[in-house]
């Protein structure tokens, strides 16, 4: 008799078995929400160039192939970029000497001029202490640009036998060219 | 009953008063947190956002000096005397070194024995020590801005012009750069007196 009402009950409890989720289950949905970062990262090589020895009020200039902007193939987003320079100043003391960079493409006594150009653009656009569009696009990730620099010295400080000179000589004027990039 | 009743919604208003305080305290957090990561998120978005290459070029040179002075008439018209001192009219300004080149220069100088312009033959040695003698006469340049009253002797071997407060060389680092001295001269102990006696000191720049 007892063996007879487990066993119902033993039946009853395995027949309630596949019911018991059901009876407990109620149902909610979770989302879940993310917003990719825009992440980039932009290269310029070389590192450093030099112009060799310049005389004053005379132009150089780079190949258009001498600098290349890459924008890491990792990055996650497109990038506007824009393009700065600086005042040049004498290596080896930049307080006592240097070359105010031109905001209006003329030189003068102590004024230089900076222009780049991308290659396969038809105009050279000149560099100025304040940001100046590198690329009318956007760049994105594993883009790269290539462009050569523009460079037109100072007038001469002074002139001694009919030659034109800086205050400094034998000296080594340096200033940096920095390209930066927002998302776009 | 009315008493548990009005005890149990009290409860219940307590209850939802309490949430409400939670969610408003869960909301203040969320939008502190908020506006605490605002700052972050350019800087996040950036990455390395800009790359910048050093552009240098190098200048010519040329090198060259100019002295304010070509002569010093010890005492004018007037004789000099015996073992007696004599200084420059601006003891430490008299001449102006004036670098007309661009190069960076340190500068030398070197005196030479004074000659009787009759007869070159007859002279005054330039004293090595600065200590005069019987026809020995010494000389000796003061810097401007060095220690007061110091005192270089001038000897008949180039030497490298120094500061005497710290020992650094004489330099003009870059073009129209200027600097300025005097001179001090010790006449012999002994000497023929009626010659006119005539020295030449040469100031040298050589590239730093």
């Amino acid at each position: 008799m007892k063996l007879g009402i487990m066993g119902i009950l033993l039946a009853g409890i395995l027949a309630l078995i596949p019911c018991l989720p059901a009876t407990a289950q109620d149902s909610g949905t979770i989302t879940i929400t993310m917003t990719g970062a825009k992440e980039f990262s932009i290269n310029l090589t070389p590192a450093n160039w030099s112009f060799g020895t310049v005389t004053p009020n005379t132009v150089n200039t780079t190949d258009l192939t001498q600098f290349n902007l890459t924008v890491d193939s990792t990055s996650t987003c497109a990038i506007n970029t824009y393009v700065t320079g600086e005042n040049a100043v004498w290596a080896d003391d930049p307080g006592a000497y240097n070359w105010t960079l031109s905001n209006n493409e003329q030189n003068d006594i102590k004024v230089y001029v900076l222009w780049f150009k991308l290659d396969g653009e038809e105009s050279y656009i000149p560099i100025t202490e304040g940001p100046t569009s590198f690329y009318s696009g956007t760049l994105g990730p594993g883009d790269s640009k290539q462009f050569g620099l523009k460079l037109l010295t100072p007038q001469p400080d002074f002139t001694k036998g009919g030659t034109g000179y800086f205050s400094v000589g034998s000296a080594i004027v340096q200033t940096h060219v920095t390209i930066s990039a927002v998302a776009a | 009953m009315t008493q548990q009743r009005q005890i149990a919604y009290d409860r219940e208003v307590s209850r939802k008063s309490a949430m409400k305080q939670i969610k408003a305290g869960i909301i203040t957090i969320l939008l502190a947190i908020i506006l605490a990561a605002i700052p972050y998120l350019p800087v996040v978005a950036e990455g390395n956002s800009s790359g910048e290459t050093t552009i240098t070029m190098n200048t010519e040179s040329v090198m060259g000096i100019s002295l304010g002075q070509a002569e010093w008439r010890v005492e004018g018209e007037e004789d000099v005397s015996l073992n007696t001192t004599y200084k420059t009219d601006l003891p430490a300004s008299w001449c102006t070194i004036t670098n007309t080149g661009n190069s960076n220069v340190t500068m030398f100088i070197k005196g030479d024995d004074a000659e009787w312009v009759s007869d070159p033959s007859k002279k005054w040695t330039l004293s090595s020590t600065g200590d005069n003698g019987k026809n020995v006469y010494a000389l000796w340049y003061h810097i401007k801005g060095d220690t007061v009253d110091s005192y270089t002797p001038v000897s008949k071997d180039l030497a490298s012009m120094k500061w005497v407060r710290d020992g650094e060389p004489l330099n003009l680092a870059k073009h129209d750069d200027t600097q300025q001295f005097g001179l001090k001269l010790l006449t012999p102990t002994q000497f023929i007196g009626g010659r006119t006696m005539e020295a030449n000191i040469i100031l040298s720049a050589v590239a730093a």
